[in-house]
């Protein structure tokens, strides 16, 4: 299938600063797309050159075919966008924030009143539909802002950290809605820091760190190859861990020393544990999980996703 | 949590939908539709958006004629009159109500396009909602000035009627040429001054030194309360170079009949002709330069 | 909160706040706190904004007293005193600028940390009483209202428009007059709930400006509507300074000051009132 985005040698650069530096990646139709780095990787610069706001330094980038240099109203009128901060409209009501948007799109008023109804039910803001902005909690107005990007059925949604500041119950509803957007055939791009949300939603996924892509793959496969099956959490204490790496020396596949832990990477961690303990060593607490994403970027970079 | 998670999925066709409500149009057709009358559709978001304005608009636009009339027109009037003995050639009132009006006009475009413009790019962000559509930033700007123009218009006529009424418009078939020129003249302050706002980032006072180093000279040293030609020469240039003064002699020239030679009606309209098509293209190129980096 | 029980602890006089409840709850004598606070933020912002703002009523001076006064020459005012047109104006556009300087220091920078900043919040969380609040407030408009008034008296000298040192008693009194009106203004923003409401301001002020013989005398009136407009507060403010000026001082003059004085009072008494009211529930 030919690649709704398709980007070679993709860069940006202001002044002598380079936030993205060369990066290569293709996104299929109807597939789920996400860019996962931390904060100041070139995810958003990235996804504003998509959207043909920011000009790009040098390479290539077609969307639907078309450059987003020369064609940018062309695109964008192809293109849901959701904004890393709501850019609502505070002196409008929640219903007429989604029909002026649609307007933007020359669509006409009868159609958009139709579709905005449909689009409240979606975002759960029927009952919402005439309060002003302002009044709204800060996961409705994630919702208002999905909705309004969707007032004119993009084939491709361009969401900037979805769902950062919300509480935990105000993502898992955005990641439902999300999803069956997906199911409806939408395409999703997306970039996010928290690995939790990637695993969520990406079909598929590049690691992004100081503008440059450093791996790709799905979810599952960036684990594997990258962080292995399960790691142990070890704490001895902050001013100790690092001086019992060196005695861990043979238990499982990998150590990482973090500041406040040690992380044991093994294809068994309760055997691992085990190890640990037979060797006389009483850590203050210890826990056994599955191997995360948060795990292959600590391997990638040397470094956490959320500082 | 588990409640709330399983609310949501009582709608799960919701989704379905949303998407099979389809657009009465290809995206192609939107953004044809957009490139033509992109301007008008980011002038509808002004219109909604001033519906909050609308009676402050109108009160202050219907009272302010009122008490200024009464005030500088007919209270200094009698002192005027009496002193300088018909120096003017008409009286005071008729002198200084073309006058108001396009004071007026410039107070309105001073208003509109400094903490607006601001809001738009920096408090309110109204300008990054449109950026992500079709919309150009050159449409942003366009309906930005649709819509100031329009209240430009409404308090002209506001004003005019209120000047008529009260018989301050002696010539009120000509007369009626001075609402075009406060609108000409409301513009030619409102697209520099646009412009210029649209490049600060930060709001450290620039709109306070604004108004009080350029505005306010520019509307009490142009002829409005008095002939220009009654201050001393060194100060007259500030008028020269204030369009309100330009509109004044223009105002005067339809309202009460005095005389304009041919080639300075030329001058005076060029004036600010001019100074709107170089507010309008910095305008532009400015609005581009902040919305697409 | 009540503040009287937090300062028990910390302050030497605090058995008289004590015996005094009315005076603990409203006011804990630490108006400089605020006063202070307000300073800091003011004058390390855009100096040039700050210092420019003696400019508009010159401007005004400069314009209406040339031009017009070209075209006027001399005026009778209401006492029947024959002066010169500027000598005329130039009182009343300085009694005006601290109107307007007070006034929207006390409402649309008041109205900013009522309920966008929530600054006053913070601070009556502290031992810190609203009277506090009131005051520390208007002193720091006095401050800026000073300063700008001081720069317009030393224009009008440089301009040959006073011809009395009565007129060095212009300072104070325009620190009288705004802080007459700040305090009414500072009372008057507490019922405001939107800044759209602040729009209507103008049409207080606006009319009062134009009407209180800064101008033209009062006698173009009717006598109704000048017996309406010597009630407002303007109309004695551009009086007082007037007689100062001139140096023709009489009774009069101190009756102008006390219509001040009163005005003060009683808004500072409002605005703390109503501070109370608005936190300490």
């Amino acid at each position: 299938m030919t690649p709704v985005i398709q980007a070679r040698g993709l860069r940006k650069t202001y002044g002598d600063f380079e936030a993205v530096r060369g990066i290569d990646f293709d996104v299929a139709p109807g597939e789920s797309f996400g860019l996962l780095g931390p904060n100041g990787a070139g995810k958003s610069t990235t996804m504003r050159m998509i959207g043909g706001v920011s000009h790009r330094s040098g390479g290539e980038l077609t969307i639907l075919g078309m450059d987003p240099s020369h064609e940018g109203p062309r695109i964008r009128a192809h293109l849901g966008v959701v904004p890393q901060q709501d850019n609502l409209d505070t002196d409008l009501s929640v219903i007429d924030n989604l029909i002026t948007y649609g307007r933007y799109f020359g669509l006409p008023r009868w159609f958009l009143k139709q579709k905005a109804e449909l689009l409240l039910e979606f975002a759960e803001l029927t009952d919402k539909r005439k309060s002003k902005v302002d009044d709204l909690s800060g996961g409705m107005k994630r919702r208002l802002t999905i909705a309004r990007s969707l007032v004119s059925d993009p084939r491709i949604l361009l969401l900037d950290e979805p769902t950062t500041g919300l509480d935990p119950q105000a993502r898992h509803v955005l990641w439902d809605r999300l999803f069956r957007l997906k199911e409806q055939g939408i395409t999703l791009v997306l970039t996010t820091h928290h690995m939790d949300e990637a695993e969520q939603l990406c079909d598929r996924l590049v690691v992004v760190d100081h503008g440059k892509i450093v791996a790709e793959g799905t979810p599952s496969t960036l684990v594997r190859e990258h962080a292995g099956r399960e790691v142990v959490e070890l704490r001895f204490g902050s001013h100790r861990n690092a001086a019992l790496a060196s005695s861990l020396d043979g238990v499982g596949e990998r150590i990482e020393v973090l500041p406040d832990r040690l992380l044991v990477y093994a294809t068994d961690g309760e055997a691992a544990l085990a190890a640990v303990v037979a060797r006389g060593l009483e850590p203050t607490s210890s826990l056994v999980r599955r191997c995360s994403l948060e795990d292959v970027f600590l391997r990638l970079t040397g470094r956490s996703l959320v500082d | 949590m588990t409640e709330r998670i399983l609310s949501t999925a009582l709608d799960a066709d919701a989704a379905a939908r949303v998407t099979s409500l389809r657009a009465p149009m290809t995206h192609d057709e939107m953004a044809a539709a957009v490139a033509r009358r992109g301007s008008l559709f980011t002038l509808e978001t002004w219109l909604v958006q001033a519906k909050a304005y609308v009676g402050s608009i109108l009160g202050v636009g219907l009272l302010s004629p009122l008490l200024y009339l009464m005030a500088m027109g007919v209270g200094l009037g009698v002192v005027v009159d009496r002193a300088s003995g018909g120096g003017l050639g008409v009286p005071y009132l008729h002198f200084v109500a073309p006058a108001l009006l396009l004071s007026t006009a410039m107070q309105a475009a001073t208003e509109e396009n400094t903490f607006t413009i601001m809001g738009g790019f920096k408090w309110r962000e109204t300008y990054y909602a449109p950026q992500v559509t079709p919309i150009t930033p050159e449409q942003i700007a366009g309906g930005h000035v649709l819509g100031v123009t329009l209240r430009y218009l409404v308090t002209c006529i506001i004003y005019w009627v209120v000047l008529a009424v009260f018989g301050a418009i002696p010539h009120v078939v000509t007369g009626l040429l001075l609402i075009p020129i406060g609108v000409l003249c409301a513009s030619s302050v409102g697209l520099p001054i646009m412009a210029w706002s649209s490049t600060i980032t930060q709001d450290k006072g620039q709109f306070a030194l604004l108004g009080r180093f350029v505005i306010m000279p520019m509307m009490l040293f142009a002829g409005t309360y008095f002939p220009l030609e009654t201050l001393p020469i060194y100060l007259q240039p500030i008028g020269w170079v204030s369009p309100l003064w330009h509109a004044v002699v223009l105002g005067r020239a339809v309202t009460i009949g005095t005389p304009v030679p041919a080639g300075m009606v030329v001058v005076h309209v060029g004036y600010m002709v001019a100074l709107c098509l170089v507010g309008w293209f910095l305008a532009r190129r400015h609005y581009r330069r902040r919305l697409v980096g | 909160m009540t503040s009287s029980a937090t300062q028990d602890a910390t302050l030497p006089d605090a058995q008289g706040l004590v015996r005094r409840p009315f005076r603990s709850s409203l006011y804990s004598g630490n108006a400089r706190a605020v006063f202070d606070r307000g300073m800091r933020s003011q004058w390390t912002g855009n100096l040039w904004v700050m210092v420019s703002g003696f400019v508009e009523p010159v401007l005004f001076l400069l314009a209406m007293g040339l031009g017009l006064g070209a075209l006027i020459g001399t005026i009778t005012d209401d006492a029947g005193r024959l002066v010169e047109y500027p000598v005329y104006i130039a009182p009343a556009l300085l009694a005006t600028s601290a109107m307007n300087g007070a006034v929207y220091d006390s409402t649309w920078n008041v109205f900013f940390k009522l309920k966008i900043s929530k600054i006053y919040g913070g601070m009556l969380n502290t031992t810190i009483g609203p009277m506090d609040v009131a005051l520390g407030e208007i002193a720091v408009a006095l401050v800026r209202g000073g300063v700008y008034a001081t720069g317009f008296v030393a224009v009008m000298a440089v301009l040959g428009l006073i011809s009395s040192w009565w007129a060095l008693l212009m300072v104070p009194a325009c620190l009288l007059i705004a802080f007459g009106f700040a305090a009414i203004g500072m009372a008057a923003t507490s019922f405001l709930r939107t800044f759209q409401q602040m729009d209507w301001l103008s049409l207080v002020l606006m009319p009062m400006f134009l009407f209180s013989a800064t101008f033209y005398p009062l006698s173009v009136y009717p006598h109704a509507i000048q017996w309406f407009i010597m009630a407002l507060p303007l109309w004695h403010g551009v009086e007082l300074l007037r007689a100062l000026n001139g140096g023709w001082v009489d009774w009069w003059t101190a009756g102008h000051a006390l219509y001040f004085v009163v005005l003060a009072a009683v808004g500072t008494w409002a605005a703390s009132v109503r501070l109370k009211a608005l936190f300490l529930r």
